[in-house]
């Protein structure tokens, strides 16, 4: 349990107790600095509780295994500790590229402003399609994965920068950095989440150990 | 709304005593539903706390302003002695 979330739920407690008391003797807040106790427990402390519970609950739908606590999710987790440099994101997970915590989101997340945000939107589609329409395995994503969630972190790396393939042609670095040659499904980085294999692979099992 | 002003001294409005008592509750409800939901950190505690956590929560708030309106003194149907002004 992390200290923001120790702080918050002290917080909530004294906000209770705070309510409590109002609850109580709600007599109190017939005085001025009754009213004004009344306005703090019953609006700004409450308020500010809300505020706090979205931001932690946003913080914790980063986490791996918030992800794959959903069933459908869990061949998925699975896939991410084939030991096989072939398969991109195993080999990102099983060499710490990515934050083993945060392994999910980290990948598929779109990098600007309200990025975060449209994350937590799709969340809730997700939820929304499992309720509507039963989804299987392998699953589709709702728009194809942008280049700029790779180049995100390696833009400017020397295994980017001077790979082979990449500055085979001028164009085809162009074409990368404008998202028009997919990193993802160009026939290069294409084996991503292979759940249907998953038997066929040794898994690196120490990666469970640290989650 | 137009109505008589607050009591004053510690004497409070028994509608505004309910109200605020409503309201209490209620934001209390949200609070450990907040709390339920943090400490059960999947899928679902999150739409529990963005469902029923946030209902509680905007319910109480509306109850508590609600509270702040002044409510009107009707002393036919009041056993209570009227406001002092």
């Amino acid at each position: 349990m992390n200290i923001a979330l120790v702080i918050l739920l002290v917080s909530i407690g004294l906000g209770a107790l705070l309510v409590g008391t109002l609850v109580a003797r709600p007599a109190i807040a017939a005085t001025r600095g009754g009213k004004m106790l009344a306005f703090l427990g019953l609006f700004v402390v409450p308020v500010a509780l809300a505020a706090g519970g979205t931001s932690a609950h946003l913080e914790q739908s980063k986490q791996t295994q918030f992800c794959l606590s959903c069933h459908i999710m869990k061949p998925y987790g699975e896939s991410l500790k084939i030991d096989e440099p072939g398969h991109l994101a195993a080999s990102h997970f099983v060499n710490r590229r990515i934050p083993v915590d945060q392994a999910c989101f980290t990948c598929h997340t779109d990098y600007t402003m309200f990025g975060p945000v449209k994350s937590k939107m799709h969340g809730l589609r997700h939820v929304w399609v499992w309720l509507t329409q039963d989804p299987k395995p392998p699953l589709k994503l709702y728009k194809a994965y942008t280049n700029q969630n790779c180049l995100h972190c390696h833009l400017g790396g020397k295994p980017f920068e001077e790979g082979a393939v990449h500055n085979a042609d001028p164009e085809i670095m162009a074409q990368i950095k404008a998202d028009k040659m997919s990193c993802t499904t160009s026939g290069c980085h294409d084996v991503n989440h292979d759940t249907t294999n998953l038997k066929n692979f040794p898994k690196w099992e120490k990666v469970k150990e640290k989650q | 709304m137009t109505g008589e002003p607050h009591r004053r001294g510690s004497d409070l409005h028994p509608k505004v005593a309910r109200r605020i008592r409503i309201s209490g509750v209620l934001l209390l409800l949200g609070m450990m539903i907040e709390v339920i939901s943090l400490l059960w950190s999947n899928p679902t505690a999150f739409l529990v706390f963005a469902s029923a956590g946030f209902f509680c929560f905007a319910l109480g708030l509306f109850f508590y302003l609600f509270s702040l309106v002044v409510v009107r003194w009707n002393p036919a149907t009041s056993a209570e002695r009227p406001p002092q002004t």
